[in-house]
């Protein structure tokens, strides 16, 4: 390796004391005398690199100096170059690198550099690079050439997991953008469906337990045998908490569990989708989903947080009903509704969580429109209690804050950048409104 | 705008067609190619592109002041000047950006304690994504210019190099002194590295749909979430997944970008290499993150004064300079204090290499076993500091760790032979031998553009079924 670099000779004093007046880096940032170098011979080839560029000498042995490469860029004459003081050595272009790759001194401090060789455990040769004329030769191809193999990539890919791909798209809101998707699909699904290119992604995810599992019926759900509320919550008889919602539910949901869990008198389990709610069943089946966990679970009560993704035009009777409108209205209310006749049926208990105050004015409006439909449906169903948590989180003047103050008064970071999700705190602040709630209802002695 | 997304694809094709089509028209290329940068940054929020811009111009007419007043005789103060001036600009921006809150925060709760009640606004200031990333990128250049390593390039030139997509959000920290020199020529369409690309690529993807987010939602998100509701096994392998969670997350972002830009026909550095082999802290960071740890080598420990000031200035040095790294990675104190281990951690290793080195003794050469206890010992400690890096506050963090010993007696549910197998092939490919990769790179390049295709239609389609639905996004964005 050439090694002819203008600073070799501070290279070989890695732990004087400071007296290499050449290293800037020695006193503040004072600028080094020596100049940038003078064009490379093999431009425009950029010099070749090694691919891991620090493979002997530790990061913080900083027993050679910092690398000091000449400015090929300048010495190609671009814009701008700097006037270089004094001419440099010139040095190959492999040696771009070099200086992170030389076993300085550098290596004497610290722990074992890299104990059984630069490359790794096996030596040099196993996690390292192979020596250049024993790697092995990789062919290169031309724009074109790589254009085709991504084309081919992806149309294949695509006829693989039309399905897949388009099921995904159907969970969009709908809209132009998901009609013109679903449209360029279209004739995608219909190729793959064809030529059976399908049936590869179905085995597959028959064979990861994916596949379409049985479902339970409303009939199912248990009407109460022996009183389930009110009774007498004991560490033996736990109160059996089921925690569902969007992700919303992902902080407040994990918070109440743990807030829940603290008393020892209650267990809960935790069920959230991301992106989901009671405006899309073709995305994601709420009224499903409650019905097979409250078969599989049984659990006593339910604490629900929906609203965040709801916000969207719905399909009914294969018409697209306008988010916000009369029709919309009762269609939503008349699901959240059914829900509530899910989650309650048994004698169970159901906790309705509203939606905090949104930053976003638009935004805010769909939410409150949404928390008086809860609160409306809760009223009419016995056993739901609506909590709501929208002023807990508006500041003194009853607008959206960020911050908020704690007990102490002191302001706290209530909410994510997004303006919708809470932080860990704020989804304390929630659960702990909830779980007063749950306590009361069923005679649980509240935390201090 | 996500790299396993299909929106990417489409977006990537069309650039790399477009790419291609105008290389040898520079000029015009470079105009495009910012133009298509600023497309993929501005997908989140359009006004992230005005930092892009804001960032390009500022640093550029620094560049030159400090270039200029190099060339004059006697120069030196005043480039000193608008180096000064170029380093506050930009760790301003990133002061502001990203530290505003905290630190009012920090000291309201601090004045508030004592009774001065909390008089700083907190602002909840809109964080671009990657902002760390573009103001460390940045900074290589003014400072560069400064150290005499590079001369200013032209403004469309460095504009390429601050937007530049694909390393634009989560890095590599390309240097400019690496990068601008591969803006001097068109790059050669008719040699394109695509076998290492695609294995970059597909690897990278793999990494992150099938060991990444699997982990994510199967164990680490509740063990940390809940902690108390896990068993000290569970908790264990939980702390286990979440290493090799972020290693997964974060290399393949890495790998990714530098598949992307091979495609395009640039080179940047790797950024990792097999970290959890490492049998020392130092030799980690020697693994992780390089282009991070060889930034804060260059441009802060070694102007601190490195190791040449004595052994305790050197421990010192090390320490703050894991503390400021902590504090790169995001606005928080467990942030620093996980900055603060790795840093005492290796002043600790340091100041034992230099009692042995006082001593004469040399290291003792290690039997296999003594290694592989070694590398057991450096993934331990590095596991228990990613647990403050990734819990939601510093009593998190020792919340989840309690449960280590707290949580014995049952086994629980979570681990399971899927999770017990991620974690595995997650630290296992770590030990897989260059050479073989190589080997694989190198056979895949051979087989021909249809060849390729064909592996990249199978690939995609098992990383397509076998992931979860729906991309989630890189770790490392928020940095």
């Amino acid at each position: 390796m050439p090694d002819d670099r203008h600073d070799e000779g501070s290279r070989r004093l890695p732990f004087s004391d400071g007296a290499d007046d050449d290293l800037f880096v020695w006193d503040g940032l004072r600028p080094p005398s020596r100049p940038a170098g003078p064009p490379s011979r093999r431009a425009p080839e950029e010099p070749r690199r090694s691919r891991v560029p620090d493979e002997s000498r530790p990061p913080w042995d900083d027993g050679a100096p910092p690398p000091r490469r000449r400015d090929t860029y300048a010495a190609a004459g671009a814009e701008g170059a700097a006037r270089p003081r004094r001419a440099a050595p010139s040095r190959g272009a492999d040696d771009e690198w070099s200086d992170w790759l030389d076993p300085g001194e550098g290596a004497q401090g610290g722990a074992p550099a890299a104990g059984d060789g630069p490359g790794g455990p096996f030596g040099p040769d196993a996690l390292g690079h192979a020596p250049e004329d024993r790697r092995p030769r990789r062919r290169r191809l031309s724009a074109g050439a790589v254009l085709a193999a991504m084309l081919i990539g992806f149309f294949v890919a695509g006829l693989l997991d039309a399905k897949v791909i388009e099921t995904q798209v159907k969970g969009k809101p709908l809209g132009t953008a998901r009609s013109v998707q679903l449209a360029l699909l279209k004739p995608m699904v219909v190729l793959s469906g064809a030529l059976r290119l399908d049936r590869p992604a179905e085995a597959l995810s028959a064979m990861l337990g994916r596949g379409e599992a049985a479902h339970h019926s409303i009939a199912e759900v248990t009407d109460e045998v022996k009183p389930r509320w009110p009774r007498q919550i004991t560490r033996k008889d736990k109160l059996r908490l089921y925690i569902i919602g969007d992700s919303m539910a992902q902080v407040f949901g994990s918070s109440l569990k743990n807030l829940a869990e603290e008393t020892h008198l209650i267990k809960a389990k935790l069920d959230y989708k991301v992106s989901s709610g009671l405006s899309r069943p073709d995305f994601f089946d709420w009224p499903q989903r409650m019905i097979d966990q409250i078969v599989e679970l049984d659990p006593d009560a339910t604490a629900v947080l929906f609203g965040a993704n709801d916000g969207q035009d719905v399909m009914y009777k294969g018409k697209v009903l306008k988010v916000g409108s009369k029709a919309w209205q009762v269609v939503y209310a008349q699901r959240v509704g059914k829900a509530m006749d899910t989650l309650t049926k048994g004698g169970r208990r159901a906790y309705w969580v509203g939606n905090p105050i949104m930053r976003d004015a638009d935004y805010r409006e769909r939410i409150s429109m949404m928390d008086h439909i809860y609160e409306a449906e809760a009223k009419k169903h016995p056993g739901v209690f609506y909590i709501p948590t929208w002023a807990l989180f508006a500041n003194d003047k009853g607008s959206y804050s960020e911050y908020l103050p704690d007990e102490s008064g002191d302001p706290v970071l209530m909410r994510a950048p997004d303006g919708i999700h809470l932080t860990r705190v704020g989804g304390d602040r929630m659960a702990q409104a909830t779980l007063d709630v749950i306590e009361k209802d069923w005679g649980i002695p509240q935390q201090p | 705008m996500l790299f396993p997304t299909i929106t990417f694809a489409v977006f990537f094709l069309v650039v790399y067609a477009a790419n291609w089509l105008l290389m040898p028209r520079l000029r015009l290329w470079k105009w495009f190619i910012i133009a298509a940068s600023y497309v993929f940054y501005g997908w989140w929020d359009w006004r992230f592109v005005l930092l892009l811009v804001a960032a390009t111009f500022v640093n550029q007419a620094l560049g030159v002041q400090i270039a200029r007043a190099r060339g004059r005789r006697g120069g030196g103060r005043a480039a000193r000047r608008w180096l000064a001036l170029s380093v506050v600009a930009d760790l301003a921006a990133l002061g502001y950006f990203k530290y505003m809150d905290f630190f009012a925060g920090s000291l309201d709760h601090l004045l508030s304690s004592v009774g001065l009640g909390a008089p700083l606004p907190l602002l909840r200031i809109l964080l671009p994504v990657g902002i760390s990333f573009l103001v460390f990128r940045v900074l290589t250049y003014t400072i560069d210019i400064y150290r005499g390593q590079l001369a200013p390039a032209s403004t469309l030139d460095f504009g390429v190099y601050v937007a530049f997509f694909p390393y634009l959000l989560a890095g590599p920290i390309a240097r400019a002194r690496d990068f601008l020199p591969q803006l001097r020529a068109p790059r050669d369409p008719h040699s394109i590295d695509a076998g290492r690309a695609f294995m970059l690529i597909l690897g990278g993807l793999a990494k992150k749909m099938l060991i990444a987010d699997y982990l994510s939602t199967h164990i680490v998100n509740g063990v940390f979430a809940s902690p108390q509701s896990f068993s000290s096994w569970e908790t264990l392998w939980g702390i286990a997944a979440y290493s090799v969670q972020i290693y997964c997350d974060f290399s393949a972002y890495s790998d990714i970008a530098i598949g992307v830009s091979l495609l395009l026909g640039f080179e940047l550095p790797e950024n990792f290499n097999a970290p959890y082999t490492a049998r020392s802290i130092q030799d980690f960071w020697r693994r992780w993150h390089i282009t991070l740890s060889s930034w804060l080598r260059d441009y802060l420990y070694i102007p601190l004064g490195g190791s040449r000031k004595g052994r305790g200035r050197t421990y010192v040095n090390l320490i703050v300079t894991f503390l400021l790294a902590g504090l790169w990675h995001g606005a928080g104190w467990t942030f620093v204090f996980w900055g603060g281990v790795h840093g005492v951690g290796l002043a600790l290793e340091r100041a034992r290499a230099d009692a042995r080195q006082a001593r004469g003794l040399r290291e003792p050469g290690a039997t296999a076993g003594a290694r592989m206890l070694q590398r057991l010992a450096v993934f331990v400690f590095v596991s228990v500091a990613w647990v403050f890096f990734r819990a939601d506050s510093i009593g998190g963090a020792f919340a989840v760790l309690w449960r280590l010993v707290a949580g014995l007696g049952s086994i629980g549910s979570a681990v399971t032979w899927p999770v017990v197998g991620l974690v595995v092939l997650g630290i296992g490919i770590q030990y897989v031998p260059r050479g073989l990769v190589e080997r694989l790179e190198g056979g895949l390049s051979r087989i021909g553009w249809a060849g390729q295709g064909a592996v990249l239609a199978l690939a995609l389609f098992l990383i397509a079924t076998l992931g979860p639905q729906g991309a989630a996004e890189f770790l490392y964005f928020k940095f």
